[in-house]
């Protein structure tokens, strides 16, 4: 995420924006292969 | 490497470095080749789109087929093609801008940018290249690359953009370990 530091970290990190990104990269990072190459380990 | 190619791309990239047109005479100063070289570089890459010249002061700029091959080169990038709904529902989520980035030398090449949704001006950042060291999100990738490509990045100069720019070395390695050891996706 971008923007200005004073409203994006009034008072430090903010919980719900932590997930948000968390989720989106996550959701990504499957989407890329991520969570199937981990499988196939696992598998194989 | 092919010589010429590579005196190519330097050309290329010294036009793309600055804002003003270069003649010939700046160009081989500025990269130590002779004037005829650069000049039959130039018109080699004129042929091609890559580089213009300015018909008023015959000095040089870069070309409207790097924008074409820049456009290309999006359209081809798997990691910006797929972030694009995440990115989309993230800033609408948390009713910020979204920015989708890439390491590329030491800098972060933003590939996909989502602006705040509140209707404000805003600058398209993508095909920007920002100093790792100076964005959260070149700290956040460097902090997951191979050791070695690691101390390659702190080894490298880390020009100071603004007054919070992180330029000593240890406070970006232990930044970068921070970031390394948060739960993360």
């Amino acid at each position: 995420m971008t923007g200005a530091v004073e409203r994006l970290l009034p008072s430090g990190p903010d919980t719900d924006m932590v997930t948000a990104v968390k989720e989106a990269a996550r959701g990504l990072s499957r989407e890329l292969g991520a969570g199937r190459v981990a499988s196939a380990i696992r598998s194989g | 490497m092919i010589q010429s190619v590579e005196r190519a791309a330097r050309i290329l990239e010294v036009l793309g470095s600055g804002g003003s047109r270069l003649g010939v005479t700046e160009l081989s100063t500025n990269l130590g080749l002779a004037k005829a070289t650069v000049y039959g570089l130039l018109r080699a890459l004129e042929l091609h789109g890559l580089v213009e010249q300015d018909l008023e002061t015959g000095k040089y700029r870069l070309g409207p087929a790097l924008l074409q091959l820049g456009n290309a080169y999006l359209d081809n990038h798997e990691l910006r093609a797929r972030s694009m709904r995440w990115a989309e529902s993230l800033a609408g989520q948390t009713q910020e801008g979204v920015r989708v980035g890439v390491l590329a030398g030491p800098n972060v090449l933003v590939v996909h940018h989502v602006f705040r949704p509140d209707n404000s001006v805003q600058i398209l950042e993508v095909g920007a290249a920002i100093p790792w060291h100076a964005c959260a999100l070149g700290k956040a990738i460097a902090a997951h690359v191979e050791p070695d490509r690691l101390k390659t990045l702190l080894q490298a100069q880390l020009p100071r953009l603004t007054g919070n720019t992180i330029t000593v070395k240890r406070s970006l390695d232990a930044a970068t370990g921070d970031s390394r050891s948060a739960p993360s996706a």
